[in-house]
């Protein structure tokens, strides 16, 4: 199919078009200048990215939840607003991090169905809490798996937010 | 702060001072709580029962982090005999707002050392410590934040 070639090939674009501005990002972070050639640091920089890419898909599933809850039930519009905001922030810290490729992350595999909410409110709410929490539990281990220090750092911190929004809505 | 008596230190000796110093600095945290939950222990809800869990936690996670520390070499830190409490706890509100307050600040402490770790076991006691103190904070009745640990520092 020449559409996914071309779909194929964008990325490819992408990926490479964003490598040195990615360098400079690591810079930032405090790393010491390496050379180019160097294979550890390039291939600790991707693993990162990759963690970054499926924090952020990770988001926006939590965010598709989130709007599809509050459409079905107006109702929990209040009780959920402050928490959608959180997974703003952490979208926002995610991408600020640096460029990443455009695509539904890594292992997404064909882009998410629109979620389905349960018509029993308190139900649907339950639904939200079990997203927080297994969605906790990702960051969790991405945060054991990053290089960066501050990826590190964010993704626990998000991490704990989580598992915090899976308390309050317990 | 003691030294091994390796003539040729590990590659990683530089690079684990502040690892080092971040762990000491959640130990020191986590001497706090196990002080702070004494004190607030007995006023706090369901006849006290989750505060002797987040008590044993805390002691568990102190442990972990001590042997961590003289593993790697360092002297751990003692407790303080006591501490000063950022206001008198009296009653059910004063213990939990004393509980959301220790939590809050040692999960920052396991911030700071979830970016200084050096090794995988102290990497994952402190991520899973930033997560702990912040689930207990919201437990307690604190406000549930974007960045647990960072806040204002992102």
């Amino acid at each position: 199919m020449k559409q996914r070639v071309d779909e194929g090939r964008r990325r490819l674009l992408m990926l490479v078009a964003g490598a040195p501005a990615l360098g400079v990002a690591l810079a930032a972070c405090g790393a010491e200048p390496r050379p180019k050639a160097a294979p550890g640091p390039r291939a600790t920089l991707d693993a990162d990215v990759k963690l970054r890419w499926r924090a952020v898909h990770g988001e926006q599933t939590l965010l598709a939840l989130h709007a599809a809850t509050v459409a079905a039930h107006p109702g929990l519009a209040e009780r959920l607003q402050s928490l959608t905001a959180h997974h703003d922030e952490h979208l926002a810290a995610l991408r600020a991090d640096g460029p990443l490729p455009y695509g539904p992350g890594p292992g997404a595999g064909t882009p998410a169905a629109a979620p389905s909410v349960a018509a029993d409110a308190d139900a649907a709410l339950a639904a939200v809490a079990d997203a927080e929490r297994a969605a906790a539990d990702a960051c969790v281990v991405a945060a054991l798996g990053a290089a960066g220090p501050r990826l590190a750092a964010v993704l626990a911190s998000i991490a704990a937010s989580e598992a915090g929004h899976g308390v309050v809505l317990a | 702060m003691t030294t091994t008596p390796a003539p040729t230190p590990p590659p990683s000796a530089a690079s684990a001072e502040p690892a080092i110093e971040a762990a000491q600095a959640a130990l020191a945290g986590e001497h706090a709580c196990v002080y702070g939950y004494g004190v607030a222990g007995a006023h706090l809800p369901d006849d006290a029962s989750a505060a002797l869990a987040a008590l044993t936690s805390h002691r568990a996670r102190r442990d972990a982090l001590t042997a961590l520390i003289a593993a790697a070499g360092a002297e751990p830190v003692a407790a303080e005999p006591g501490y000063a409490l950022p206001s008198p706890v009296t009653d059910e509100a004063s213990a939990l707002a004393l509980g959301v307050l220790l939590e809050e600040r040692l999960g920052a402490l396991y911030a700071d050392l979830v970016g200084a770790a050096t090794s995988p076991e102290l990497r994952e006691l402190a991520v899973r410590g930033v997560v702990a103190a912040t689930v207990q904070a919201v437990a307690w009745g604190g406000a549930p934040t974007a960045f647990p640990g960072l806040d204002g520092r992102i």
